[in-house]
This record gives C-alpha cells, sequence and structure tokens, in this order.
C-alpha cells in the first residue's frame, strides 16, 4: 500500500476494511454449503443412494410439503407453547429462588446445598417420576421443562446476586434506600447483563427439554414428528424436525436478546467495541 | 455541629482501629483529617457516615447520634462509584427520587452547570474522564444540600493537574452553602490548600497526634512562604508520630509527605 512517494495511502486501507466486513458474516456459510452443494451432488451422481442421509433438495421438498399441508405449523405451534410456558414457569420461579438465596447469607446457607443437590440430578432422570406424579399429558412436560431452565436461571441470579460490587450497594446506604429500592434501583440493573445470559441460557435448555419431553409420549409436538420419522424411517422428516428446532430456538433466542439490548447499552464491554 | 465523642472502632478480630477520638466540627469549617495508611482516619469518617458503626463513644449531628446513613450527611469516595447503567444526569438526580420530573430535572441541570458538565448530561459514566466523574460524584453528593459532606481521600486518584483543579472547585462549591466538610487525605499540600483546621493522626491504634489551625487567607498560595511554614508545622507533627512509632518499635509505613 505504498504509493510513489512512499506514503501510506489510508483511503484505500480503509475501503478494503470495509469490502472485508461485509463478506465476514458470509465466510461463516462456506463450510456448511460446500457440504451441502457436496452431498447433493454425490447423491445426484449415484455415488450414494442417500437413503439414510437425504440430500439437502429432499429435505427442503419435505419440509415445503409439510408446511404446505400445515402439519409443520401444527406441530411447531405446540412445541413453542410447551417451551413458553415451561420456560415461563421456570424462570419466575428461578429468579425469585436466586433473588432470595442470593440477597442473604442466612437463605443462602439454608437453600442453596439442597438446590444444587438437586441440580446435580439429571433432570431426564426425573421423568419416570413426573408422568407418575402429573400423568402423561401436558403437565408433566410443562414442569420437566420447567426443572430444565429452573436452575441455569437460578444459578446465573444467584450468583449475580452475590457478587454485585460493595462499593456501589454503599451508593444505595448512602441514599438510604428501602430494601426493595435497594433491589429495584441497585441490584437488579447490576444484574441484568448476567440475567440476560441466564435468561438465553434457561431458554437453550428448555428447548432441549422440550424435545425430552414430548419422547415421554406426545401425539404432537416436532418432537412427535422426530420419532414418527424415526419409526416410519423418513429420515427427511427427522431431518425436517431439526431444522424446524434450529430456526426457533434461533428465533426466541433472537427475541429474548432484542427485548434485552436497550437495557444493556451502558455496558463496557469488550465486545462492544 | 458534627461531634466526635470518644470514638474508638474494634474489629471482630480484636484490631483496634480507632481509640478515643474526640472532636467537634463547627458549621463552615473545612476540617482535614491526615496521616499515614492505617491510622484509623478512614475508619473515622466512615464512622461518621453511618455506613459503619463507632464500637466505642459515639457520632453526633446536632445531637442526634449517628447509627446510619443520615440524610443531611453526603459522602464522596475516593472512586467515584457512579452506578453505570445510569446516565450521567439520572446519577446527579439519583438521591431526588422523590421530587417530581420537572423540579428534578431543573436541580441536576443546575448542578452539572455547578461542576461545568452540563454538555455530559446524556453521556453513560464509562465515557467521562476520572476528573470528570468525581465532579459527577460531587454534584450527586451536594445535589441534596446536606450540612455536611464527607469526602474519603476523594481525589487521590488523579492527576496532579487534575487533583489541584478539583480542589480549587471543591472550594468554590463549599463556598456557596458552606456545608461542614470533613476530608481525609495522605497529602499534605492538600490539606494545607483546603482545611481550616488539619487534624494529624497516628496509627496503632489510631489516635489524633494533634491539631492544627491553618491561618491562611483563600485563595491559597501553594508556593508562598506561608504555605510553606504550615507545611513544616505539620512536617513536624508528623515527625512526633514517627518517634512514638520508633519507641514502639513497630515497622514504618511509608507517609506520603
Amino acid at each position: 500500500m505504498l504509493s510513489s512517494d512512499g506514503l501510506v495511502k489510508p483511503q484505500r486501507a480503509r475501503q478494503r476494511a470495509g469490502g472485508m466486513r461485509l463478506l465476514r458474516p458470509a465466510l461463516g456459510l462456506l463450510v456448511p454449503v460446500v457440504l451441502a452443494v457436496g452431498w447433493e451432488i454425490i447423491v445426484r451422481t449415484g455415488l450414494s443412494s442417500g437413503r439414510l442421509v437425504p440430500p439437502p433438495s429432499v429435505i427442503l421438498s419435505t419440509f415445503a410439503d409439510l408446511a404446505a399441508t400445515g402439519e409443520l405449523q401444527r406441530h411447531a405451534t405446540v412445541t413453542l407453547l410447551r417451551v413458553l410456558a415451561g420456560f415461563a414457569s421456570g424462570v419466575v420461579l428461578g429468579t425469585l429462588a436466586g433473588a432470595i438465596t442470593g440477597y442473604s447469607a442466612l437463605n443462602h446457607r439454608l437453600l442453596d446445598p439442597s438446590l444444587q443437590g438437586l441440580r446435580a440430578i439429571p433432570s431426564i432422570a426425573w421423568v419416570p417420576l413426573f408422568i407418575l406424579w402429573f400423568g402423561i399429558f401436558e403437565a408433566s412436560k410443562i414442569i420437566l421443562i420447567a426443572v430444565g431452565v429452573f436452575f441455569p436461571v437460578y444459578l446465573g441470579v444467584m450468583g449475580a446476586v452475590r457478587s454485585v460490587d460493595r462499593k456501589i450497594v454503599e451508593v444505595g446506604r448512602v441514599f438510604r434506600l428501602s430494601g426493595a429500592a435497594m433491589v429495584w434501583r441497585i441490584l437488579l440493573p447490576a444484574i441484568a447483563p448476567a440475567y440476560v445470559i441466564a435468561l438465553r441460557a434457561g431458554l437453550g435448555l428448555g428447548w432441549m427439554f422440550v424435545v425430552a419431553a414430548e419422547f415421554m409420549g406426545a401425539s404432537e409436538g416436532l418432537g412427535f414428528l422426530l420419532i414418527d420419522g424415526q419409526q416410519l424411517g423418513k429420515p427427511a422428516q427427522i431431518v425436517a424436525a431439526i431444522v424446524a428446532f434450529a430456526l426457533l430456538g434461533k428465533l426466541t433466542d433472537w427475541i429474548v436478546a432484542s427485548i434485552a439490548a436497550p437495557f444493556l447499552r451502558w455496558e463496557d464491554a469488550f465486545a462492544s467495541r | 455541629m458534627l461531634v466526635f465523642d470518644h470514638v474508638g472502632k474494634t474489629y471482630p478480630n480484636g484490631v483496634r482501629a480507632l481509640d478515643g477520638v474526640s472532636l467537634e466540627v463547627a458549621p463552615g469549617e473545612i476540617l482535614v483529617i491526615i496521616g499515614g495508611s492505617g491510622c484509623g482516619k478512614s475508619t473515622l469518617l466512615r464512622a461518621a457516615s453511618g455506613l459503619d458503626i463507632a464500637t466505642q463513644g459515639r457520632v453526633a449531628l446536632d445531637g442526634t447520634t449517628i447509627e446510619a446513613p443520615h440524610e443531611k450527611i453526603g459522602l464522596i469516595f475516593q472512586e467515584p462509584r457512579l452506578l453505570p447503567w445510569l446516565s450521567v444526569a439520572n446519577n446527579v438526580g439519583f438521591g431526588l427520587s422523590h421530587l417530581s420530573k420537572p423540579e428534578r430535572a431543573k436541580r441536576i441541570a443546575a448542578a452539572l452547570e455547578r461542576v461545568g458538565l452540563t454538555d455530559k448530561a446524556g453521556v453513560w459514566p464509562r465515557e467521562l474522564s476520572g476528573g470528570q466523574a468525581q465532579r459527577v460524584a460531587i454534584a450527586r453528593a451536594l445535589i441534596t444540600r446536606p450540612s455536611v459532606l464527607l469526602l474519603d481521600e476523594p481525589f487521590s486518584a488523579l492527576d496532579a493537574f487534575t487533583r489541584a483543579e478539583l480542589q480549587d472547585h471543591l472550594l468554590d462549591l463549599w463556598e456557596e452553602g458552606r456545608p461542614i466538610l470533613v476530608l481525609v487525605t495522605h497529602d499534605i499540600e492538600e490539606a494545607l490548600v483546603l482545611a481550616t483546621r488539619v487534624v494529624v493522626m497516628r496509627a496503632q491504634p489510631g489516635r489524633i497526634a494533634g491539631i492544627l489551625d491553618v491561618p491562611l487567607p483563600r485563595p491559597r498560595d501553594r508556593l508562598s512562604p506561608a504555605f510553606e511554614e504550615q507545611k513544616r508545622r505539620v512536617l513536624r507533627l508528623f515527625d512526633s508520630t514517627l518517634l512514638h512509632r520508633r519507641a514502639l518499635n513497630q515497622p514504618l509505613h511509608d507517609f506520603q509527605i
């Protein structure tokens, strides 16, 4: 980038950087696109039958067929509603439990060991018991999802409240904030960044547990589509359901992140440069 | 009148940080407490703020014992301690949440103007320099119009130029309402620029080594012979605290003199 007089030309350097910025997200697509196109070519040329691993075109047409008949929307809606119900109750309980154990050392000593003990149990292990207790219908599914969401939210809130800077809390004390005002004006904003991460982790687990819950025996839902595809030997339907999970998971995560973003603009973070 | 009445502080581990400190600070006075590290000067200030409670004796403002933070007592820390999620304006107005919105906005605007940061009203605290952030902290503490303002080494984290600027600024602000100022520092020059009286403390346990009136007229000239003379008086008092330590055969702390 040296011109004839030996000086660097920053203008051109900046243009190149601008071009790279547009290309950068596209770079991440390179590997999956090459793999998909490659597999499509291998199946089309007859090198593989593609019976167990359907090529992208078959998955796409299966997806389109399911969508056209309204099947996909029906199953996706059922699954989404289960996740939302489980997520909402898990978040409310996890936030309350986290705030209670985070705020007072006594509560922490009293409750945290039990909750950590419960957390150590793989949540799927509850399934047989939940079916005995709550039946095989919606209640046991939503409770399982709520349990999955509860722990990351609890852990995130409890840890964040306990690690709020004592110096900031002292500012609240100097201004003689009441207990409620201290929570509302100091603790909640202080834990907001960690809380959003806990919510997103909880939502991720919610999507994980809805699959387990629907494996428990469901007649509707994307998890049912998976099992149905396995039993009837329709791998394209399984992959189509997986794609639907991926899209919905990404979409709901994006919604949570976007709702939270305006509350976190103050952050002086490494990543926000 | 802010009264320290035989104030002592013994920590649960048995360490006596402060022992029998008695002082009376009159309205309009700037009392500067100076001493090396570990002499209990911050402990004394925190006892006056109500954030910590003395284990012996008491601190009282106009006859009321301070047992918790008091609405007439403001406190400024060594760090600005601004709330990072609030804009500069909302940080300044933090203590005014009981007021109506227009009234609050008016007071915030006036406070920001007094500290010369009107143009920073809408920015986040992270965008301020160290000196600007500490000025916001001062505005936040003064906006509730306290009759006592406590400052715990408020300028020690700043560079020499900013420190001198903020010392002058603090004096200007003090002139407006003349609250009691109690300022803790380890910087003798800072003490003599600001103080009407200087309290020199010595450590183990924290006690008053001596109290000096500072008769210099304001504004004070840091280079004048009279200023130098006052400095020597403080240093002489410090020497006596050093002799006291040697007598106790205890390791010396580095005094910042």
